[in-house]
């Protein structure tokens, strides 16, 4: 006795199946494609968008890098360079603030922070390497003598943060 | 220079808080005149507005400045120089009143204000007896070292020289 398969109804049945064919025999085909997957024991294909994207998967850590960078690189924000002057660079403030402007490495925004110029009235006790390339080491002006402020201004800084100099004290040079 | 310094050494507190702003303002101005120029941020004082009998709970840029010492006087001087040469077009700048910095370490300065906090001071150095001069009804706006630095973080990136 042949083996009779069962047909699919009628309003199904010449609907061509995800493998191009018209199996009529397929049973199912009334029912959503992951219902029918589940059914026959079938793996269902999920759509070529989903499948490019879980191949990129492993590599998201490098492609998010790639297009960080070439932000940074492109970018006219980024771009822009940044030249900031501290007087009185060895106060308390002066030190303070140095410090948080290297540790966040740019001012406001979208401000990067690309040179650093330290001035201060007293000698550096020890000249410490730069933090980064654009910084320059402590500068000793006086700022009260003739002279000494286009010295300062000459560089051409973006922004100068002042704080009102110590004057011809000692202090701490340690920058 | 401090402001019991700049009240003990005349000529020096001018000197230093006067007229070394004002030649850093007219360097400013010099080098701007060539090419694109500096944005100074400058930090002035308490000291400047301190003759009020009661301030208000904001102190605006509007708010008259009758110093009674010569460091808040040095410091107005600052202030009206800074609004003048900003206003002319020279620069772009901001004057930033600081709150007192406290405790500093180290010996005790010739700051007025640090004996005037000297409550504070001394939980800083216990080994030292500091009397404070001071009634405990006084209001006074200070801040720490550590905090200092942001006041001008904020307002430099706030600064609008980013379209040069």
């Amino acid at each position: 006795m042949p083996l009779v398969r069962r047909q699919p109804p009628l309003h199904t049945k010449n609907r061509r199946l995800e493998n191009g064919r018209r199996d009529r025999a397929q049973p199912y085909l009334n029912v959503s494609p992951a219902i029918r997957s589940f059914a026959t024991g079938t793996r269902l294909r999920p759509h070529p968008a989903k499948q490019i994207i879980a191949s990129l998967w492993p590599y998201r850590l490098l492609i998010t890098n790639y297009f960080q960078n070439a932000d940074e690189k492109t970018s006219l924000k980024v771009r822009y360079k940044m030249h900031v002057m501290i007087l009185g660079a060895a106060g308390m403030v002066g030190r303070k603030l140095t410090q948080q402007l290297t540790r966040v490495g740019h001012l406001g925004r979208k401000k990067k922070l690309t040179a650093l110029s330290l001035v201060d009235t007293i000698e550096p006790e020890e000249r410490n390497p730069p933090i980064f390339p654009g910084m320059y080491p402590l500068q000793s002006q006086n700022l009260s003598i003739p002279g000494a402020a286009i010295k300062c201004a000459a560089t051409r800084p973006d922004v100068c943060f002042s704080f009102g100099g110590r004057g011809l004290r000692r202090g701490r040079g340690r920058l | 220079m401090v402001s019991g310094e700049a009240e003990a050494d005349f000529e020096k507190g001018y000197q230093v808080n006067l007229d070394g702003t004002r030649q850093i303002f007219e360097a400013i101005r010099q080098e701007g005149a060539k090419s694109a120029g500096t944005n100074p941020e400058w930090s002035s004082r308490l000291a400047s507005p301190s003759s009020a009998p009661r301030f208000p709970d904001v102190i605006g840029d509007e708010f008259f400045t009758t110093p009674l010492t010569s460091y808040g006087t040095q410091k107005a001087m600052d202030e009206l120089l800074l609004a003048d040469y900003s206003r002319r077009g020279f620069f772009e700048g901001v004057g930033i009143r600081l709150p007192t910095i406290c405790i500093r370490p180290g010996k005790a300065e010739q700051g007025r204000l640090f004996l005037f906090l000297g409550y504070s001071a001394g939980t800083a150095f216990p080994a030292r007896k500091l009397c404070c001069r001071s009634s405990e009804e006084v209001r006074h706006w200070h801040a720490r070292p550590a905090g200092s630095g942001r006041f001008f973080l904020i307002h430099g990136g706030n600064h609008g020289f980013a379209a040069r």
